[in-house]
């Protein structure tokens, strides 16, 4: 019988190991159900200025033989009535509060992972396509001041202690100790500063230019897509260029650049014009980020639906883009949950589509996607990402 | 230290104080070595269940959880946590208040002695030695874990095995376990003791009995499956190790779960009973008292709390045998004053399953305002539940049956092996008895006519993706066998057949 407090005494570590390895156990898991991960909507949702943003998984799971749900279960509260109902959310109202006894439990809860491990996970093995390092503009930056070399004069807090003692025992060896002049210790000349210095370095900015057709057409579920389509690109070009910079561009009849929040809620009705969202993109462009000193990605997204007049019009102005951006793309949402949606349906690519594939012949940098449900948009991106090498390997 | 309000020789006091209390109603605890952690220490106890434990990812998730929940404040951290061993180990969180450490403390007294006293612990725990098995249980595995000759893979698949089929043990308490040559010798006597010395008398029919199929192997069905795998799969001898070791740390844990709600539920009657007897306390401990009280006896809306449900038949108990009324006092001619007498008579000789049965009378499941409910409907982010029975005299069965088939042994289905040589082709033939509740199969969960219709269309269930634990399991176990399983069950009422193959493929089959 003793009370003893052993809450200071060193060790308690020895989850660490199981710890950690419950998490690559995780992380493999993520990497195999990649696709219909990123897809989920609190990925997307989450902030994407922010580095700790993190989202839920499930635990790894333990497999038992188990019961299903249907079997029968014993509450307790007033009120209850034969044939009455009531409900709960998942996973609530299954663990009592308070004292435990010891007893391994029933667990189906979450761990959470970041969203930097969720970039490695899905642009980890994927580099810039050939057809975008070809055109990879640098532009000169001045860097932080970094310390380089020694300098003789300084400020005490730069002192280099090394290089002060080194330039003492030179200066002693070199002094006869016999000498009147010889004095021991650091003197005033033994004294080394680090030396600060500007660097410039070449560096890299990029913007993505995001185009959408908010027309009628659009509903939240094309939208969806889109955005999950958008982010995936963002956070590619986001992690391969030092700085990069977003635009929001709506069109429907007429186009209008608009914030973020703006670009994924707003629904306005009214015919598509598509070549006005370029027209304002190649402004855009000129105004803020001409293409000598911003590696540029354009990508529009809509559903096809273009005024037949103007197509034309959107060929010429797909052409300008093409000049200017690094990729320009175009990506056309069909939404059918259904996984037993025939393919041939996907496959009718309405007008613009038609209207931009035959430039195709003519430009390397401008890519297509075809975006029918959740789990086509992970795919999706890494084929345009990669077909260069698969086109240049052939 | 200076963050609390008590001091070492305060709780000293009070733990004096509980003890000889205790004592003077007659309970006989193993005396209580207290351990006080800190929350890190507290998350690592909790995942481990004890203060050494073998290493696996699965308790490093259990901390990661816990530790998950605590942080966005979805559960409290357990005030403590009791060792079932000789001295008793309690793990109490060092940041609980004064009078939550005296609350503790009694709590404590209360799990020491029913692990002192309960037949299941008596019988399947050597509580002196506990403590020395897991330790040499670590030690073993970690041995195994840095041998350059065994794949570090390999270790956790038989771990991750041997985890998913801890609970599938025998469910008789105290019978050995036969070699196969004692179980034919028993049955081979059986028989012998079956014929008469008349039996040439009756007519041939009567007298022809089935063949005895004495190299069957298991000659009767063999509910413990860890135990089986280890004596008959192909396994290595450090393999076949693993394997023992899981089963010796689950024979620990299992008398945890076979009296989860007794256990709890005296341990609550006793500290309520301890606290209100201690001398001298001062009056802020019964406010501190009331409020967490409230808290651990909080009936659940959707669960069976045992804390609350435990703590309810054990003042029931006490009630009927101490000052009996109505029936308990003229059909049962119950003298009364036996209260404490019959508290420690059921301590010793139920499990969670008989004490339900047995003591949860038709009133108290009025009291307790006890129903019974079936699932209904669910959504993507709830669940719909149709309340079945309400305690009322139509109602007190089924809610009392529901209940029983909550605890103990019940919370797992049951699983046997029935032959290790279907096909004679060394397939293991696994047999699960079905008591009304379907094995998880399929996810989401599927009615029986949608799998019909798959089953008719495709000819097999082949999607790989919406089998889950069942199928997931057999895969473990023929990590372990290495020859194909069959499993029997009975899904919505018609028989089912899983098959998994070598190479871990599953193919669904109705019909037996």
């Amino acid at each position: 019988m003793s009370i003893r407090d052993y809450s200071r005494l060193p060790g308690g570590q020895r989850a660490g190991r199981d710890r950690k390895r419950h998490r690559e156990k995780c992380r493999e898991a993520i990497r195999r159900g990649l696709a219909r991960l990123v897809a989920q909507q609190d990925i997307i949702g989450s902030d994407r200025k922010g580095q700790k943003a993190s989202f839920r998984i499930r635990a790894f799971p333990e497999y038992r033989f188990q019961f299903g749900r249907k079997g029968d279960g014993v509450g307790s509260g007033a009120g209850q009535r034969r044939g009455g109902t009531f409900r709960t959310g998942k996973g609530e109202g299954r663990q009592g509060p308070g004292m435990a006894g010891n007893e391994p439990g029933d667990d189906m809860y979450e761990v959470e992972v970041t969203l930097e491990d969720i970039d490695e996970f899905l642009f980890d093995d994927l580099e810039l396509p050939d057809f975008l390092v070809k055109q990879l503009r640098q532009i000169p930056v001045l860097d932080k001041a970094g310390m380089t070399g020694i300098s003789r004069y300084g400020t005490a807090s730069r002192l280099h202690r090394r290089g002060t003692m080194r330039a003492r025992i030179k200066r002693e060896q070199a002094q006869q100790r016999e000498a009147s002049s010889f004095r021991p210790g650091f003197i005033e000349e033994d004294l080394r500063f680090r030396r600060l210095a500007e660097r410039t370095r070449m560096s890299s900015n990029a913007v993505l230019l995001c185009m959408m057709d908010v027309s009628g057409s659009m509903d939240d579920s094309k939208k969806f897509l889109a955005r999950v389509f958008f982010w995936l690109l963002y956070r590619f070009v986001q992690s391969k260029y030092e700085h990069c910079e977003l635009a929001f561009i709506t069109h429907h009849a007429a186009a209008r650049e608009v914030d973020e929040d703006e670009f994924f809620h707003t629904m306005e009705s009214g015919g598509t014009v598509v070549s006005s969202a370029y027209e304002l993109a190649l402004d855009v462009i000129d105004s803020r980020y001409p293409s000598d000193e911003w590696n540029i990605y354009a990508f529009h997204i809509s559903d096809g639906d273009n005024w037949q007049d103007d197509n034309t019009y959107v060929v010429e102005l797909a052409r300008k883009l093409l000049q200017q951006c690094n990729l320009f793309g175009y990506g056309q949402v069909n939404p059918t949950d259904s996984f037993y949606f025939p393919i041939s349906a996907m496959r009718q690519w309405s007008t613009v589509f038609d209207v931009l594939k035959p430039l195709e012949e003519q430009y390397t940098n401008i890519g297509f996607v075809k975006l029918a449900a959740r789990e086509d948009v992970y795919p999706q991106f890494r084929e345009l990402m990669t077909r260069e090498k698969v086109k240049g390997g052939a | 230290m200076a963050l609390h309000d008590w001091s070492i020789a305060e709780l000293e006091h009070w733990e004096r104080q509980i003890r000889e209390v205790a004592e003077s109603f007659g309970l006989t605890p193993y005396p209580v070595d207290f351990r006080h952690y800190d929350f890190e220490q507290m998350l690592d106890i909790h995942a481990y269940h004890m203060p050494f434990r073998y290493g696996h990812w699965s308790f490093g998730k259990a901390y990661d959880v816990q530790k998950t929940l605590k942080h966005f404040e979805l559960t409290s951290l357990a005030y403590e946590m009791v060792a079932n061993t000789n001295p008793a180990q309690a793990f109490c969180w060092r940041d609980n208040s004064l009078p939550l450490h005296v609350l503790v403390m009694a709590h404590v007294y209360g799990h020491s002695d029913f692990f002192a006293n309960n037949t299941w612990f008596r019988t399947l725990t050597n509580a002196a030695g506990a403590l020395d098995m897991f330790n040499a249980h670590n030690d073993e595995i970690a041995y195994y874990r840095e041998d350059p000759s065994i794949p570090a893979e390999r270790l956790e698949h038989l771990l991750d095995a041997g985890h998913a089929l801890m609970f599938h043990r025998s469910r008789v308490l105290g019978r050995k376990r036969e070699t196969q040559r004692q179980q034919r010798e028993r049955v081979i006597a059986a028989r012998r003791a079956e014929s008469g010395e008349w039996d040439h008398l009756k007519p041939r029919s009567e007298r022809q009995k089935p063949r005895l199929e004495l190299d069957r192997i298991p000659l009767e069905p063999d509910e413990d499956l860890l135990r089986f795998l280890a004596e008959y799969a192909p396994l290595q001898d450090w393999e076949r190790r693993v394997l023992e070791i899981v089963a010796a740390e689950s024979d620990y844990f299992t008398p945890n779960i076979m009296t989860k709600v007794m256990n709890e539920g005296w341990s609550t009657y006793w500290h309520d009973r301890i606290f209100h007897a201690l001398p001298d306390r001062p009056p802020e401990f019964d406010v501190e008292y009331a409020h967490k009280m409230s808290g651990v006896v909080l009936p659940n809306p959707t669960s069976i709390n045992p804390y609350h449900l435990g703590w309810a038949i054990w003042k029931d108990i006490y009630r009927r045998w101490e000052r009996p009324e109505g029936d308990d006092r003229d059909a049962w001619g119950r003298p009364g004053g036996d209260g404490i007498d019959k508290l420690f008579e059921v301590r010793d000789t139920e499990h969670d399953a008989s004490f339900i049965g047995n003591y949860l009378t038709d009133q108290l499941i009025a009291e307790l305002k006890l129903f019974r409910y079936r699932w209904a409907a669910e959504t993507d982010d709830e669940t719909l539940y149709r309340v079945a029975d309400v305690p009322d005299p139509e109602g007190y069965e089924p809610i009392r049956q529901a209940a029983i088939l909550q605890v103990a042994g019940n919370r797992f289905p049951m699983l046997r092996v029935l032959n290790a040589n279907y096909y004679r082709d060394r397939t293991l033939e696994l047999e699960h008895v079905h008591d009304g509740r379907n094995l998880k199969i399929f996810e989401p969960e599927l009615p029986l006519r949608d799998l019909r219709a798959i089953l008719d269309e495709r000819g097999d269930f082949s999607g790989e993706a919406e089998l889950s634990d069942t199928g997931e399991v057999l895969r473990h176990i023929v990590t372990i066998w290495k020859n194909p399983i069959i499993l029997q069950t009975v899904y919505d009422g018609a028989p089912l057949t899983l098959r998994c193959r070598r190479d871990g493929q599953i193919s669904v089959r109705l019909g037996a």
